[in-house]
């Protein structure tokens, strides 16, 4: 921005605004970053509860076969 | 007087709990970076730095960068020998302990002389920045060394939980990751 | 006290995968229940010993008096306010002349304390608290002295935040957004020391609900009875948990956010003060980031304290269990994009703006879709009109109301106009007042038979519910009036300001105010009817309302470990009411 210049309109002066690339690229990680952690998190659980369930499965096809 | 089978829990809890933890930690990172470089970005030409403020040097503090991943990864291996029963686990701990210890000592240095060229939390929005930032970091860095000279006292003499030690572990880890961001926005 | 079934239980499997992990939260070792273990051998002084209970119901009850107790605070402050703007200048009864100082940090007082000191704790904390556990059917939460921080730290909290209106220069003054340059520099707002102290308050607070939260969905997670599956958890156990993971993803920029704003007040560093190259817009978004989404940490549990009670007075099945969950899921996940229409005239590119006002009108589909899903249960029901159910009913519509005129505001054209006017508060306490109060009078009416054992007096608890509804609305739409006519939310005394002084305006401030003081004085009869019953009321039985869910299924009030006869083992769902093959309408999740 030309620090000279006082721009009093928003529009005009943001086309010109070096801050705004950051500034968007920041909006979209900073929000998107959470969902992302959380999403990983729900993955994570949801594969280590199909796990156990398959473990468990197992167990209990053995268990039957005994019986 | 009923007897209750067992629920499996699919994740620990020590675990789930950590997890959550340290989505809350990523994010209070986040947001001082995305503050930063914001600010940065908006900052008025020639002035970041600030005329006749230092600047930041990013080759000497290459060296903690390795220090403190190589400990990340030394932790790795503690944690492989640990489960396999392997006795040496405790002094790799130690090792990895040590590491971190070696960053956060190479740190205040780096303050110490930063300090003395004349920059300070109020002498730019630099500055400010680099000691919340840097400063947030280290203070985490110091709690987690806290905890994991505990986990390895408690190894040593066979009496860690395995509760603890994923949860220092996974602060440790998230320090060692937190850092790369904050050294390749920061520093540079 | 230590051979009860809860303890047997920990003995055996449940116990050791619930606790024996958690050792690096325990450093001594052994189960969380060590502290109740201790009173066998030498009864601690009683106050002690609730202090330092980590029961989860004592817990939830601290949560609660203390929410009741700041409720007080915060409803003093807006009748202090609320009559300085009717009556400019007088002398107002039981506080005297109000300063413009006085008025800025009453104000500030008004809007921190309801929305952290008593929609937070009451809402999410106290009822979350006390229900989880009970409703998943298990003994405690999995980390019981966790839980006991959590709340020692939100009590240390409040009495931060009180103390800070007795230090030099008073409370607080910068609006309870804290926009800097005001919040940020003495000069302006006048409270040098009430500043930082506020902010300490807060970023202590919010360190407590991350304990909390992490607590809660850990608990819900791993401890939930047998047979419990995803889609047999009561909404509002649901509502609770989507909440407190919002809560914990979007609160770390407010505390990066708050520890730079505490640098900027004392260190005096310049983050947001442009003479340093600071940028005070940014603090906004640190603020709104998490601002916004915090509005829906509130709101989910109001609206699952709802489904509960609209389904068992209508005896229906919940229509759409599951688009309920996804609804809240969803509008959870889009509530990070919405948090700039806070900034629509802070000077950010419009182009931005449009894209915010877009994710904000579609964010009140989902919301919308909720208030549909609850209205289609109600269909066809046999209704029963309940203190509980009145209030329920109540939420919905008048939430109704604060989120369409939300659409409104989120229109940046429109923005541009409604901004900071009166418009703009009475849209937030048309969701706000049914989240925090009506919600939070909901639950408490249908829970109260199970947390002491006796039933509320319903015929006061129907006059309590009129008058609040009543003079509630006879504030706001005046409100809603001023706000279209220009309005604006900061002025201390419009006789200075002729154009706000036009034909009526003064007039429709009156009327707000003196609906306040009705509205304020109404609750004496609800907390009078509150602790009478607590020792006096009619006694309840178990189950009062012929409800499903577990929590009605174990004595009322419920003792130590819940469930005396052993753990429940859950069969159905929550909400299997007027089952055709079945004699009585109600089934509950754990008979066979
Ligand atoms: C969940 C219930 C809601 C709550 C608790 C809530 C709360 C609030 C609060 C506290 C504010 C402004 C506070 C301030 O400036 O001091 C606000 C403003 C706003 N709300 Fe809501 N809101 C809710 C729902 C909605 C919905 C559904 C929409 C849109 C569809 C919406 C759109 C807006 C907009 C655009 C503003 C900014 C107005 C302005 O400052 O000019 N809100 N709301
Ligand atoms: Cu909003």
């Amino acid at each position: 921005m030309n620090s000279l210049l006082t721009i009093a309109c928003a529009v005009c002066g943001a086309g010109e605004d070096p801050a705004k690339g950051s500034y968007v690229g920041m909006t979209l990680i900073i929000s998107a970053l959470p969902l992302a952690m959380l999403g990983g998190i729900i993955w994570y659980v949801v594969r280590a509860a199909k796990k156990a369930e398959l473990a468990e499965n197992a167990q209990q096809a053995k268990t039957d076969g005994r019986a | 007087m009923s007897v209750q089978e067992p629920r499996k829990p699919v994740l620990p809890n020590a675990v789930l709990g950590t997890l959550f933890f340290v989505v809350a930690e990523v994010m209070l990172f986040s947001g001082m970076i995305s503050a930063f470089t914001i600010s940065k970005a908006g900052a008025l030409p020639g002035t970041w730095p600030m005329p006749g403020q230092p600047r930041l040097p990013a080759e000497a503090t290459a060296l903690n960068t390795a220090l403190l991943i190589l400990s990340g990864i030394v932790l790795i291996v503690a944690h492989r020998l640990y489960k396999s029963k392997n006795p040496v686990a405790h002094w790799v701990t130690l090792a990895s302990w040590a590491l971190g210890t070696g960053f956060v000592a190479l740190q205040g240095v780096e303050w110490w002389t930063l300090l003395n060229a004349g920059m300070t939390l109020k002498s730019s929005p630099l500055g400010g920045f680099f000691y919340l930032i840097v400063g947030g970091h280290a203070l985490h860095a110091v709690i987690a060394l806290v905890a994991l000279f505990m986990a390895w006292v408690k190894m040593a003499r066979g009496t860690l939980s395995p509760g603890f030690f994923f949860g220092t572990q996974t602060f440790w880890y998230f320090v060692v990751l937190m850092w790369p961001v904050i050294y390749a926005r920061v520093y540079f | 006290m230590s051979s009860t079934a809860t303890d047997t239980a920990h003995g055996d499997g449940h116990g050791h995968d619930a606790h024996a992990p958690s050792g690096w939260d325990d450093p001594h070792g052994h189960g969380g229940h060590g502290a109740h273990d201790a009173h066998g051998h030498a009864e601690p002084h009683w106050l002690i010993k609730y202090f330092w209970s980590t029961d989860h119901k004592i817990i939830g009850m601290q949560y609660l008096f203390t929410g009741m107790f700041m409720a007080l605070i915060g409803g003093f402050a807006v009748y202090v306010f609320r009559m300085q703007l009717a009556f400019p200048g007088m002398s107002v009864p039981f506080y005297g002349r109000v300063t413009a100082t006085d008025y800025n940090a009453l104000v500030t007082t008004h809007g921190s304390v309801m929305i952290f000191w008593v929609a937070m704790p009451v809402l999410i904390a106290a009822l979350g608290n006390y229900l989880i556990p009970l409703m998943i059917g298990c003994d405690d939460m999995v980390f019981p002295r966790l839980n006991r921080l959590s709340y020692q730290l939100f009590l240390i909290s409040a009495i931060v935040l009180i103390y800070s209106f007795f230090v030099d220069g008073g409370a607080f003054g910068g609006a309870w957004t804290a926009y800097p340059p005001l919040s940020a520099k003495a000069e302006y707002n006048l409270t040098p020391t009430g500043a930082p102290l506020w902010l300490f308050a807060v970023a202590l607070e919010f360190a407590a609900f991350l304990l909390g939260g992490i607590n809660f969905v850990t608990t819900v997670m791993n401890s939930r009875a047998k047979g419990m599956k995803m889609f047999d958890v009561p909404i509002v156990v649901w509502m609770i948990i989507i909440a407190s993971i919002l809560f914990m993803a979007s609160v770390g920029p407010l505390i990066a956010g708050a520890v730079m704003l505490m640098f900027d007040q004392t260190i005096g560093t310049g983050f947001f003060d442009p003479n340093k190259g600071g940028d005070p817009v940014l603090w906004q978004h640190l603020f709104w980031f998490f601002g916004h989404p915090e509005v829906y940490v509130v709101l989910l549990p109001a609206m699952g304290i709802v489904a509960e009670v609209i389904t068992t007075f209508s005896r229906k099945k919940l229509f759409a269990y599951k688009s309920v969950l996804y609804t809240a899921v969803g509008t959870g996940g889009l509530s990070f994009f919405v948090w700039a229409h806070h900034q629509f005239i802070a000077g950010i590119d419009p182009r931005m703006a449009n894209i915010f006002s877009v994710t904000t009108l579609l964010i009140s589909i989902p919301v919308a879709e909720m208030v549909f899903v609850y209205i289609a249960t109600l269909f066809g029901g046999s209704i029963r009109l309940t203190t509980p159910m009145l209030w329920a009913l109540a939420f919905i519509a008048e939430f109704l109301l604060g989120g369409v005129t939300g659409i409104f505001l989120g229109a940046s054209g429109a923005d541009i106009y409604f901004h900071d006017t009166y418009f703009v508060i009475a849209h937030f306490h048309y969701t706000f007042f049914p989240i925090a109060f009506i919600a939070s009078f909901a639950a408490l009416t249908y829970w109260f038979p199970k947390m002491f054992g006796r039933y509320m007096n319903d015929t006061w608890g129907k006059v309590h519910f009129w008058i609040s509804i009543i003079s509630f609305n006879c504030i706001f739409i005046p409100l809603f009036l001023l706000g279209a006519r220009g309005d604006h939310r900061r002025i201390y005394d419009y006789t200075h300001f002729p154009d706000l002084m036009k034909s009526g305006m003064q007039d429709l401030r009156i009327l707000a105010t003196l609906s306040l003081v009705v509205l304020l004085v109404t609750q004496v009869i609800f907390l009078v009817n509150f602790f009478y019953s607590m020792v006096k009321g009619k006694k309840a039985e178990q189950n009062p309302w012929k409800a499903n869910t577990l929590e009605w299924q174990c004595p009322s009030p419920p003792p130590h470990g819940n469930f005396p006869d052993g753990l429940p083992t859950v069969h159905r769902g929550p909400y299997e009411f007027s089952h055709p093959d079945r004699q009585e309408d109600y089934w509950p999740q754990n008979a066979s």
